[in-house]
Formats: structure tokens, sequence, C-alpha cells
């Protein structure tokens, strides 16, 4: 009996070994290892997460785009063109006549209607990206006419974001999905369209299995010149070793947020190329200025500023980050309408002593920094954390670290119990007012959770929000971030750079601030 | 009889798991956590229409009694509710990513009996020995090392620099995933004929396999060893050894009565590896039970752990059973009793 079991044993060992030697099949399909933990649905009308993004954009597409290498131009891409009333509130679009979506059909009016009026009605996180959408009218198949419920020059950015991808009606309709009022409750497509795409774009979806992997196939009907690979797979690896491992030993061909430790050593294989992508993130630190719920000294600006220039920037950037991120002045990263680095604050102890000096507080003060957990912007929040409570023990300040799990943290930061923090702002879009909407207002956004009132900030940044004219807008913006810099409240400590590391065989690396990696560019030598 | 015996079992654990439902919910309210944060993105924030939406639709409006009852009545109809994070069913999710972990148990324990066995009856028959004090290296070794380290270690010898094991994962990336039936990627692929996957998920098991059930074999072989060198000391061996049985024919023997002790050990070690292989999981990016617990637990995500304990509960209640049940077969006297 026991000899038996022992000869099924070694059988079944033997097939085992000899399993790795079949699977030769498929080399020409793109395999890139990254983390897909964060993927809940792949339903355009309901996704809001990051990894969703890169499959959006290579199985769908928006009426306008942004490209990677032009992130200020808006460009044609289902639609020709677009003009926009003289009052701002209606923008008339015209749809590509040879656009059609994967199945074959020609993208029409009626399928852009449906799309952007289901995102709405679907009343989930991506939601938003609609609010601005009054009314749409289709005139013919041809023209989407959009009007707007208030003035919102960023509409024709927003059209670019992914979430505002253009479905085919037909077929999201055959599978559950409506566009009805009470979308929230009756559309039923999210499975469908969690397992499979109804768009136009270069890719098809063809599976995701959760925490394992997101499966993709050519379009061969793509209305454009076909992409060059057959295939994309997405395969979740959790471990940054055993990642560059898979991707050195050629079983996958994109290594994507590499380890900043591991780039020199990647720098130096020559069957790899490391590429960097500038993201538009930003981790901040926010220090609020209420002075009638908090009680903290941090309600005078000089205070506020003396804490900006008591931070050791280059240190967190060089000795953290290994030198992998830059440093914008303002919330509006760099890169942003409006955004000029030359303003930032650098370290400067001696100005930062006497300004507290100044404010009364020579002899500093105790203060307690609110963090979560994980790695804000690649930082272990309580590494960063650390390095500064060392730096503002250098101008006297005592710092105490007070750490949550994240869900808690972001629960009292929502609350508005948390007077200092440092936390991360990731961009859907890029218009300025994806920032400038959210740190500004007393009554809305992050600026809001810190019991932020100051009418000079909210006032630029209404402002600028409905000033059509670029010029004049971006005008508005350097005045937006000379506000913030005066104030100090909401202070950025790094922007970080994302890394990736390809095989060499990978040509037409190209990144995007808001969906990352475009696979249609990509081709495998 | 045995129908009437398991029956009242069943019927005992029903209480046992409102009880351990009812501990968790208030464990849970005692956090001081806001369930929207986990539902409703960072933007959505800010808007009053979506935020509303959302708390009518999770039944967050209402008094927390109330919430505990609707939950209780529907567990009561097979219903665990959504997970806030992954917006499914948890019943769904839990069908999702418990079949990855069977499958990783299952070989692991196989792999332990196998190798378990007849390495404990050698060390326990022949005390000192080569294969005792081997055993017991090896024991010693697989007790006291971190599987997440092994893990990174064992892939990167054998799938990095010898290129004998695969890498991470239930299947090469190149490779597509047999059509899911049982989640079993092995059983699938062999439903679906397709052998080349079937042998490479089998290879895709070994390393996994190897860490796992290296901890579980550690203990089986420390048990048979014990209870043979126990029962080889016994009068009934030494009866059977005057009568002139051949030396073979002694250890069956004694074999049988190391049984009792194994079962009871078995039982709790499979219970073990189906809740508690998070590390193995997350070194081999296998997306099973673990992985999942570990998430729902750090994001508060409460349907998802209530679930997900239940089920753990559910195992190790079924699990005993079986071995009082397995008991009742080896040893006649405990059917008495």
């Amino acid at each position: 009996m026991m000899k038996r079991l022992f000869a099924v044993f070694a059988l079944l060992l033997c097939l085992a070994v000899a399993g790795g030697i079949s699977a030769q099949d498929a080399q020409s399909a793109l395999i890139v290892a990254t983390q897909l933990d964060d993927v809940i649905t792949l339903d355009p009308g309901r996704a809001f997460e990051t990894t969703n993004l890169v499959v959006h954009h290579a199985t769908y597409e928006t009426l306008l785009e942004i490209r990677p290498d032009d992130l200020v131009t808006i460009q044609p891409l289902l639609a020709t063109g677009y003009t926009v009333s003289e009052d701002g509130l209606t923008y008339t679009f015209t749809l590509n006549a040879d656009a059609r979506f994967a199945s074959g059909s020609p993208v029409t009016s009626e399928d852009v209607r449906f799309s952007w009026t289901r995102l709405k009605n679907i009343k989930g996180n991506p939601s938003f990206y609609a609010d601005a959408v009054a009314a749409i009218d289709t005139p013919d198949a041809q023209t989407v006419v959009v009007t707007l419920s208030a003035v919102t020059p960023a509409f024709a950015t927003i059209v670019t974001a992914p979430a505002m991808s253009i479905l085919e009606k037909a077929v999201v309709v055959a599978n559950g999905g409506t566009d009805a009022a009470d979308a929230d409750a009756t559309d039923l497509a999210n499975d469908w369209l969690s397992q499979n795409s109804a768009g136009s774009g270069p890719f098809v979806l063809t599976g995701w299995t959760p925490e394992t992997e997101i499966t993709m196939v050519r379009n061969d009907n793509y209305w454009r010149a076909p992409a060059a690979l057959p295939a994309v797979t997405l395969r979740n690896v959790n471990d940054a070793t055993t990642a560059l491992q898979l991707l050195e030993r050629g079983d996958v061909d994109i290594y994507e947020n590499v380890d900043k430790d591991l780039a020199e050593q990647i720098s130096a294989n020559a069957d790899l190329t490391l590429e960097m992508g500038q993201t538009l993130n930003l981790t901040y630190l926010a220090l609020s200025p209420d002075a009638t719920t908090f009680t903290t000294p941090l309600s005078n600006r000089q205070v506020r500023q003396a804490i900006a220039q008591a931070v050791d920037y280059d240190g967190i950037i060089d000795g953290l980050l290994l030198g992998y991120a830059d440093r914008p002045a303002s919330p509006l990263p760099i890169g942003v309408q409006g955004s000029d680095p030359a303003q930032r604050y650098e370290r400067d102890l001696d100005a930062a002593r006497a300004l507290l000096a100044e404010a009364g507080y020579a002899d500093g003060f105790d203060l307690t920094l609110y963090i979560g957990t994980g790695a804000p912007g690649g930082i272990p929040a309580e590494t960063l954390a650390a390095k500064i409570q060392a730096d503002l023990a250098e101008i006297g300040i005592t710092l105490e670290i007070n750490q949550q799990p994240t869900s808690n943290f972001l629960t009292a930061f929502r609350a508005q119990e948390l007077p200092f923090l440092f936390s991360t702002w990731t961009p859907d879009y890029l218009d300025a007012t994806m920032w400038s909407d959210y740190f500004s207002f007393a009554d809305g956004g992050l600026s809001k959770r810190i019991r932020m009132d100051i009418p000079e900030i909210a006032a630029i940044a209404q402002q600028a929000a409905a000033e059509t004219d670029a010029a004049a807008r971006t005008a508005l913006y350097q005045q937006y971030q000379t506000a913030h810099v005066t104030e100090a409240v909401f202070v950025p400590l790094f922007q970080p750079q994302l890394l990736y590391a390809l095989r060499s065989s990978v040509q037409g690396f190209s990144f995007h601030p808001v969906y990352f990696l475009e696979f249609y560019t990509l081709s495998k030598g | 009889m045995i129908l009437q015996f398991f029956l009242r079992r069943l019927l005992f654990a029903i209480p046992m798991l409102f009880g351990i439902s009812l501990v968790l919910f208030l464990l849970y309210n005692l956090v001081q956590v806001d369930p929207l944060v986990m539902i409703v993105g960072e933007r959505a924030m800010d808007n009053p229409e979506i935020v509303a939406a959302a708390v009518q639709k999770w039944g967050l409006d209402r008094p927390v009694w109330e919430q505990y009852l609707t939950y209780a009545g529907n567990m009561l109809r097979g219903d665990f509710g959504s997970s806030f994070l992954t917006k499914r069913p948890v019943l769904e999710d839990l069908q999702l990513f418990l079949p990855a972990t069977l499958e990783l148990a299952l070989s692991s324990l196989v792999f332990a009996i196998a190798i378990g066995i007849p390495l404990g009856v050698i060390a326990g028959v022949r005390v000192g020995g080569l294969i005792d004090r081997a055993a017991w290296g090896l024991s010693l070794l697989n007790a006291s090392l971190p599987p997440f380290w092994t893990g990174l270690i064992f892939l990167t010898i054998f799938y990095y620099f010898l290129g004998i094991a695969p890498g991470p994962g239930r299947l090469d990336p190149r490779m597509a995933f047999p059509p899911r039936v049982t989640g079993l990627v092995t059983l699938d692929a062999a439903l679906a004929g397709d052998w080349a996957a079937f042998a490479n998920a089998l290879h895709h098991l070994m390393l996994p396999t190897l860490i796992l059930g290296g901890f579980t074999l550690a203990l089986v072989l420390r048990v048979v060893r014990a209870s043979m060198i126990e029962e080889m000391r016994r009068e009934y061996v030494r009866t059977a050894r005057s009568k002139g049985l051949p030396p073979r024919a002694v250890v069956v023997h004694a074999l049988r009565n190391t049984l009792i002790p194994l079962v009871t050990l078995l039982g709790l070690a499979f219970a073990g590896l189906l809740s508690g292989a998070v590390m193995t999981e997350t070194v081999f990016d296998w997306p099973g039970l673990g992985t999942y617990l570990v998430r729902a637990a750090a994001n508060l995500d409460y349907p998802a752990i209530q679930g997900g304990t239940l089920l753990i509960a559910l195992i190790y209640i079924v699990t005993n059973l079986i071995v009082d049940f397995l008991y009742g077969i080896l040893d006649p006297r405990v059917r008495l009793a």
C-alpha cells in the first residue's frame, strides 16, 4: 500500500517537473508584473482605483486625449474636434466617422450620451466626472451637444479621463446595463464589464481573475493602425525581488513600479532597461490654520512657515527616495498650469528659528503628527514621520507621532479631527482644478478636512477655475501658488517618480501621469 | 445512530457560529471607523448625493442593533452581505479565494503524510539511527524557519538560479488558465483535458507545498516517531515478536495504534493549513483565503472579516467532527463510549 502511494507520488512529481518545459507558447504576448490587489471592478462606470486606468486606456477610448509626450495639448481621438459656445456652457463635439467599436459597429453620438449618462446615474465613485454635465443632445449620429450646469473650462480635459470612455450601448444594454435615472440600483452590467470590454480601444479585455491576472488581446477590428502586441497580460506579483527575478529570467517583460533599491541592479544589467515616469502625485504635509477647534500653535502663520523651512527636503528625496522624486512649491505639481518650483521652501534653520521666536515660541513646543500605515508616495509612513520628527527637533519642536491603520486615519481625517498630518493626492485628469478644487475651499476637499478657511485662496481658485482665457488662467494659478506658499498650510514634501524595468526587447515605452502605461505604442523585438 | 450523532453536533455549531458573529460585531463597533472610508472614494466624498446613496445602500443610517439583526437574519438565509472593499457578495469572494488555499492545503497534507509517516516509522523503530537523526534535524529546521524566508530562498535557488522550479503564481504567466469549474487549477485543467496546464499547475504547486507541507511534515514525523517508540515498548509487541511474527508485520501492528494521535494532529493541521498560510500565499502570489482575510482585516472590511471568520470556524467544527468520526473507526472502544 505504502509502495503504491510512493509510486503515485513519484509519478506526479515527474509530471510536475516536465510541466515546466511545455509552457513555451504565447512568447509574443507582453507580460507585466504589477500589483492587482486594488482592482474591484473593470466597469468604467464604477472603477475608481489605479490599475483599472491602464486597462481602460487600452480597451476604451475617449472623445479627446492628452498624449504622454505633450501634457498640455488636448488632441482629437473619437471626436475630430469640438467647439465651445460664447457663454462657455455648451460644448459641441463632432465624432470621427471612421471610429468603430471592437464589434465593428460605428461609434455614434447615442453611445456617447449613453456612456456619460450611465456614468452619472450609477452614482458610483467616478460619477463626479460627469458632475458638470446638465444635458446631452444628439442632433445627429456624428454630433454631441453637451450643456454644462456651470462654466467649466476644465471640461475638455475631463473628457480625456478614462472614466469618460465611450462604451458601445448595444453591447452594454445586452448585458444588463442601463443609463436610467435609477441606474445605481438597476444597472447589472458590472459583472460582464469586469470580464469583457465594450469599447473601441486597440485591445479587448478577455478576463480578470482577482489577485491573479488581467488578460487582453489585440482588437483586430481597430479603426486605426492595429497594435503591434498580439496580447497583454497584467500579472500579480507581490514581492519586489521576485518580480525582478521573473523579469531577469524573461517570464515577464515589464516590471511596473520598481522598488527604488533595485534600480542600480537593473541599470547594471544589459538585458534590462530602466525607465522613469514623472508622476503628478503629491505627498504633502498639512498644517491646519484653524484656531477655533484646534489649539495648536499651527494657527500662527509664522509657525507654519517655520516648519516649512525646517523640513530637510533634500534629505527626504535623496536619502529616502534615492533621488527619484521632484518637489513643487504648492499643491500644484510641477507640470501643471501655473506651477513653478522656484518659489518652493528650502531648508533654512536660522530663518525657521527666527520665525518661531517672532511668533513667541523661541523655546519650541509639543505637537502631534497623525499618520496612517503603508507607504504614501513610496516611503513607509513611519520612516517619513521619524525623519520629520528629527528635522523639527532641530528648531525645538517636539513631535509625537500618532500612527493608526489607514482606515482609522482616514476616518479621523474626514471627520476634521486632525490638525497636523501627511497624506497623498493623485490626479484623475490633468487640469489644474484637479488640485485647486480640493486644496482651497472651506466647504469641500482636503482643505475642509483640516478646517482651512482662507478666503484669499478660495477666491483665486474659484476665479481660475472659471477663467476661459488660457493666459489669464495661468496668471491666476501663479497667484494661487504664491498665496499657498505664503500661507504654508499644504507644504509639498515630494512629487515621486515611478520606475519601470523592461526587457531590452520591449520598445516604445511612454509614461502618462494619469493612466501610466500605453500598450498601443509598445512592441516586442 | 451515526447520522444522529452528526446532526446533533452540527446543530450545536449553529449557536456557536452566531456567538462568534456577535462577538465580532461588538468588537468591530468598538473600533471607531467609518465604513464610508472604504465604500466611497476620496473625490466622491464631496458629492452629498453619492454619499447619501452609499449610506442608504449599505444601511449605515440604521441603528447598530438593527444592523446586526439584519445581518443575523440574512445569515440564516445564507446571505453574508457584500464586502466593503471588493463590493462583491462575501460568499462569492470566499468561493473565489478558498479553492486556491484548498488546493495548496490538500497537496501539502498529501506530501506531509506520504513522507512523514514512513520517515516517522523508521525513525521510531531505529531510534538514534541515521534516518532518525536526519529526520530530527529536518523537522527542527522546518519548524523553526519562517515560511516567507524559506519561500524567498527556495524561489531564488530553485527558480532563479537552477531554473528547475517555476516562478510564483499558480500557472506560468504565458499560460492560459483552464475554464474555472472547481477553482482548483489542477482539477480544472484535468477536467478540460488540458494536460499541459495540468502539469504546469502541478509544477507550480511544488515549491509552496515543500514549504507549507514541510511544516506539517515535521509535526507528523515527530508524532509518529514518538508514538512508535511508545508502542514498540508495549507488551503486545513483545508477544508478537516472541511468537515469531516477522519484524515488518510487528511494525504494521504498532503503526495502527499510532493512528489515533496522528488523526487528531492531521485534523488540526489541515484546518490550520486552510486558515494560516498567509505568508506562503504572499511569497508565492497565491490568491488564497489568508491573503483575502489579511487584506479585509487591514481595511476593517467588516462583512468580509465576519464571513471569513465564520468559514474558518466552520472548517474547524467540521474537521473536529470528522476526526471524532475517524476515532470510532480506528478504535472500537470509542464507539462504545
